[in-house]
């Protein structure tokens, strides 16, 4: 029944797509690799001021003097200012004002910005701020986001540490625990992550004739750069202009707050000077100063019965967000909703706390607070699997969120996705064999090599939900000669998502991909479109996409009725042709038709909109319904481990995703390989390391990342199970092939190991820690 | 504290391109301290661009035909020109007969630099992670050096003389650097040892002759453990002197990672890095004496 159900329900969904789910490699790659696309680095003019800020080389402290008396006279220096030259608001805090754009009397992280200097060489600038004497009076700071929640801890602002408390209450928890057979208790931590985009963070400002000011810069959110450069002037928005560059990654922080910071330093300079100038920062700089993966501390209680049923799930989250709260208090929000993995339990209880220490701020990255909470609560199911005795999966399975089941915030899953998933990467990664093949090497190997093989399964709850409102706005206008222009404030940052807006336009208009051409985001030419961010941009972009093409393409098809002598519903539009269904002789090209068009005075020009429903869920309880959709995954990942030098090699990773719809399978590809390598990063190499506050991980040299060599095969499939909200189903999935990594890996390295991990990454001291402990017990 | 490293731009200096080495060293000899010379530029730029190095005359000895080759006689030994870089070493045939050398350079960053980076830049480079002096040392390699004045030998154990710091004296360049012929029933290896495709948190090199069932002679040298590369004089001795050279490996790794200087920094604990002498030198012996 649930068989012919799901193949009724496919079916109906179905349709005929002549672009969508046609492998497209992006659009611009071929610019991209020959050079050609323009980045902001390459639009310099010739005579444009440096400028960099001075920052600061203590984490928390008093600013008492600065002595710019030295630094002023070194040759070629233009400008040194402070916030006393601010026109406007001292404010670069993204979504809340927390955050001076130059510190005022306090600094309250290692790196912060104090003042900045311009000048006619990088150089000269260089020199100018190494000369620059700042008198500091150190003040108390906090590090630990544990310790900055004790009352008494140093106040990083002055209000208290803990910026919001968010909580779940679902049926009753106490309960749920009595009635549990077993009960394990273990915290769980992750660390600070730099996701270094490889462009550093950069913004080129230039006047206009008007007392405008024009950036272009790299960046996820043209609009959030526009209000908080205006802002920080003290001009209207209409006098900022805000064009996104080609820009070498985003992962989160390109929507954050450096973005802002770099074209507002060349913003004030220019405006101060009348000349361009450009602030870019360094890869030190960035590193110490964008916004971070937040580190997490999660405790997890959790109930079972003997049978491996889930009745009680207790969960205390500790995010520790840096000096700033940047997007701290929505990344603790996502963390809470996915804080018990994709399982229905009957009793749950949650607190969240989002707090301020005096560490670099974190904010935006990719997968939003997600890849914590799963590493916390799959480790737990593994955990718990042990206790039982239980196979790991079978456990899974048993309480795996279906179709009718319900989330811990009560929402009614509406599909069977999830299940899909598990039932694929059950089978095609060999599960049952492998777990027991790889058990018995471990226990007749005399070598230094240990294999294990772990899973994690996950769900993600789409775009922003909670996280603010999710509309979008896209532009399509048809030139006379047929060729069509698409243009919208979402942007492409390398993740391939205006090709996917491209190919929903071509496939609403009928014509090949090649007569369809994206603009470069401009502030000046469209509406704020809300940002990009929450994997947004195919899903609920492509729904405004498609709402603008159909509108054009409805206004040609009567057009194009009356040139071939036949109703307008018989009119069809497909690769460049515009024909009779009953008669496909009977046909035009797309090009007359436009011409027609032109000819009898149609404007081809129309914005799509489209909102996404809202979102409700109780502050008091978290229950309610944070989101539309899920796109859910499970991934299964092989590992070997030397327990002689602590090494973790990831040799294999076997996934599934529910995409809801394949709008372009190589660009889902690019995410899926580059999103588990991202997430293996995070279990098994990246450790972003403050000391005292002072960052000491500022480069590739100390910060080390996966590169090709570290990478696993990866095996993966696509599930199309589609959503209520998204183009076509789709769902979202730019993010979420980071999430499952940290937890699958880890799993995977505590079954060659045999004992428990809770910290995150496995790098080898503490894989030989593991290994120690493992000799103990 | 500074932030960042001054920018994307290097420093003011004028480019020199020798064609002969005598060229080359009347320049040096001219400009003294104020020049640098320049094999594939892979360091040096880097150091430039961080203003770690600042030289007001860059010397490009890629003009001068005679540095670039890697030349080996049987009996006597490979000598390695300034400019052969690390690719056209690692295809150069002979190469395999200096097994630990051949390890180091086949395992150097990735193919691109390897393309431009040459082998005497590595060594001269002297940085405390590089991974060809202690390959170069455990094979009693030397250094040699010319200068207007004449030239001069130095074992490479010798002209690294600390982090960044090499026995040359203003106006003396490296010509090439000497390996010497193998010894009968020898063997070498070298392993590297990281988290990926990084610089080594530990690496080690061994030269072993064997006598029979007993160790002859040993060398073992370790490199990113400190300042310079590290020689374990005692580990070495033990294996020399144990009649049963295989039951006596765990001893001589313990001694190793005793006697040796290690350090701590970000990427490693000292404790690690102990640890890590320990392991590396009983795989290193198991496949040179295997
Ligand atoms: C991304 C990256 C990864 C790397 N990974 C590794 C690695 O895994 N292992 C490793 O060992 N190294 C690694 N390196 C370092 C690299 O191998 C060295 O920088 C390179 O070998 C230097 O050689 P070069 O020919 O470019 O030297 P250059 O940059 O030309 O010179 C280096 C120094 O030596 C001096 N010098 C050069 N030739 C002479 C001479 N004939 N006489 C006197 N002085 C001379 C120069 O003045 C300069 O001070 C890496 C470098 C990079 C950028």
């Amino acid at each position: 029944m649930a068989e012919v159900e799901k193949q009724v329900e496919r079916l109906l969904n179905s349709k005929d797509f002549v672009v969508i789910g046609k492998g497209i490699a992006r659009v611009d790659s071929l610019e991209a690799v020959t050079g050609r696309l323009a980045f902001t680095g390459d639009l310099l003019p010739s005579n444009v001021l440096y400028v960099r800020p001075v920052r600061s080389t203590v984490p928390h402290a008093l600013i008492k003097d600065i002595d710019f008396s030295a630094a002023k006279n070194i040759p070629g220096i233009v400008g040194i200012y402070t916030w006393r030259d601010i026109p406007g608001i001292n404010d670069a805090g993204s979504l809340i004002p927390d955050r001076p754009f130059l510190a005022v009397d306090k600094v309250r992280h290692y790196g912060e910005a104090m003042a900045i200097i311009a000048g006619e060489r990088p150089e000269a600038v260089d020199e100018a701020i190494g000369l620059v004497r700042v008198e500091y009076e150190r003040l108390p700071a906090v590090f630990d986001p544990v310790e900055a929640m004790k009352p008494d801890a140093p106040k990083v602002h002055d209000k208290g540490n803990i910026c919001r408390h968010m909580k779940i209450r679902k049926g009753d928890v106490e309960k749920g625990f009595q009635e549990a057979d077993v009960i394990i208790e273990n915290t769980y931590q992750t660390e600070f992550i730099d996701s270094v985009p490889p462009e550093p963070e950069i913004g080129l400002a230039s006047p206009d004739q008007d007392g405008g000011i024009t950036c272009i810069g790299s960046m996820q959110n043209p609009f959030d750069v526009r209000w908080k450069v205006a802002d920080i002037l003290g001009l209207p928005q209409e006098k900022v202009r805000v064009i996104q560059a080609a820009t070498g990654g985003g992962f989160g922080p390109k929507s954050d707050e450096t973005p802002i910071d770099v074209c507002a330093y060349a913003a004030l300079v220019a405006y101060k000077t009348g000349r361009s100038a450009v602030s870019i920062m360094t890869r030190d700089e960035a590193m110490v100063t964008q916004a971070k993966r937040h580190k997490f501390i999660i405790k997890n209680k959790t109930g079972a019965r003997s049978d491996g049923r889930l009745v009680a799930w207790e969960s205390t989250l500790i995010e520790d967000t840096g000096a700033y709260i940047s997007k701290g208090h929505l990344v603790i929000v996502r963390a809470i909703f996915h804080c018990a993995g994709p399982y229905d339990i009957p009793n749950v209880k949650a607190d969240g706390y989002c707090v301020l220490t005096n560490n670099t701020f974190a904010g935006s990255t990719r997968g939003f607070g997600a890849p914590q909470a799963f590493f916390a609560a799959e480790r737990q199911m593994d955990e718990l699997a042990r206790k039982l005795g239980m196979d790991p999966f079978e456990l899974r399975l048993k309480n795996l969120l279906r179709r009718g089941s319900k989330t811990i915030t009560s929402a009614e899953i509406e599909d069977d996705g999830l299940a899909m998933c598990a039932e694929w990467v059950y089978n095609n990664s060999e599960w049952v064999r492998k777990r027991r093949e790889y058990e018995e090497f471990n226990r007749k190997t005399r070598g230094p090599i240990r294999k294990g093989i772990g899973v994690a399964m996950i769900y993600h709850g789409n775009t922003l939900g909670p996280e603010g409102e999710d509309f979008a706005y896209v532009d399509v206008s048809v030139d006379k000669d047929g060729k069509v222009s698409v243009r919208t404030g979402l942007t492409d940052f390398g993740t391939g998502a205006a090709t996917g807006l491209l190919m929903i336009v071509a496939e609403e208009l009928g014509v090949t991909l090649d007569k369809v051409r994206m603009e470069r985001p401009d502030t000046s030419k469209v509406q704020n479109p809300g940002p990009t961010v929450a994997s947004r941009v195919t899903a609920i972009g492509g729904r405004a996409a498609q709402e603008a093409a159909s509108k054009i393409r409805e206004k040609l098809k009567g057009v194009a009725a009356e040139m071939l002598g036949c109703p307008s519903e018989r009119v069809v539009f497909r690769e460049g042709r515009v024909y009779d269904s009953e008669n496909p002789e009977n046909k035009v090209s797309f090009e007359e038709v436009v011409s027609q068009a032109y000819r009898i005075g149609l404007e081809l020009k129309e914005t799509g909109y489209y909102i996404a429903p809202p979102t409700k869920w109780d502050e008091e309880t978290g229950q309610g319904k944070p989101y539309n959709q899920y796109t859910y995954g499970a991934e299964v990942a092989e590992v070997e481990v030397d327990v002689e030098t602590g090494l973790v090699k990831v040799v294999r990773i076997t996934c599934a995703f529910d995409v809801g719809r394949i709008v372009n399978p190589i660009g889902l590809k690019d995410v899926v390989h580059g999103g588990t390598i991202m997430g293996m990063g995070q279990a098994i190499m990246e450790r972003f390391i403050h000391e005292d506050g002072i960052v000491l991980t500022d480069n590739f040299s100390t910060y080390w990342i996966p590169t090709a060599v570290d990478s696993p095969e990866i095996i993966y499939h696509l599930i199309e199970s589609p959503g209520p909200a998204g183009a076509y189903g789709a769902k979202a999935m730019g993010e979420i092939p980071v999430v499952p990594p940290p937890a699958a890996i880890s799993n995977a390295v505590a079954h060659a190991l045999g004992v428990p991990v809770k910290q995150i990454p496995l790098t080898p001291d503490r894989v030989l820690e593991l290994v120690k402990r493992a000799g103990e017990t | 504290m500074s932030f960042g490293s001054p920018w994307f731009t290097l420093p003011e200096f004028t480019y020199h391109k020798p064609k002969t080495l005598k060229e080359a060293l009347e320049l040096l000899d001219k400009y003294g301290e104020e020049a640098k010379v320049m094999a594939g530029g892979v360091g040096l730029l880097a150091f430039m661009k961080e203003r770690l190095m600042a030289p007001s005359h860059v010397i490009d000895l890629k003009g001068v035909p005679e540095l670039g080759q890697a030349i080996y006689k049987e009996g006597e030994g490979l000598t390695i020109g300034a400019t052969v870089t690390l690719n056209e070493l690692a295809r150069y045939g002979p190469l395999k007969k200096f097994g630990a050398l051949h390890d180091a350079v086949r395992d150097i960053a990735d193919p691109i630099i390897r393309n431009r980076a040459t082998l005497v830049g590595n060594l001269c480079e002297a940085i405390p992670w590089v991974d060809t002096p202690p390959a170069l040392i455990a094979l009693g390699a030397e250094v040699e050096i010319r200068s207007l004045k004449g030239e001069r030998r130095v074992p490479v154990k010798d002209f690294i003389k600390g982090p960044v710091e090499i026995d040359l004296e203003p106006g003396e360049l490296v010509t090439a650097v000497h390996v010497p012929e193998p010894r009968r029933n020898s063997r070498s290896r070298f392993i590297k040892y990281n988290t990926g495709s990084e610089f080594a948190l530990v690496s080690v090199a061994a030269n072993v002759v064997m006598d029979g069932g007993r160790v002859r002679d040993v060398s073992l040298v370790y490199g990113a453990v400190s300042s310079t590369p590290q020689v374990a004089v005692k580990a070495a001795d033990a294996l020399k002197s144990a009649e049963k050279p295989w039951e006596v490996l765990d001893e001589v790794g313990r001694i190793a990672s005793e006697e040796v200087e290690a350090v701590s920094d970000v990427l490693a604990s000292e404790e690690y890095r102990r640890h890590l002498i320990r392991v590396l030198t009983l795989r290193v012996l198991r496949e040179v004496m295997g």
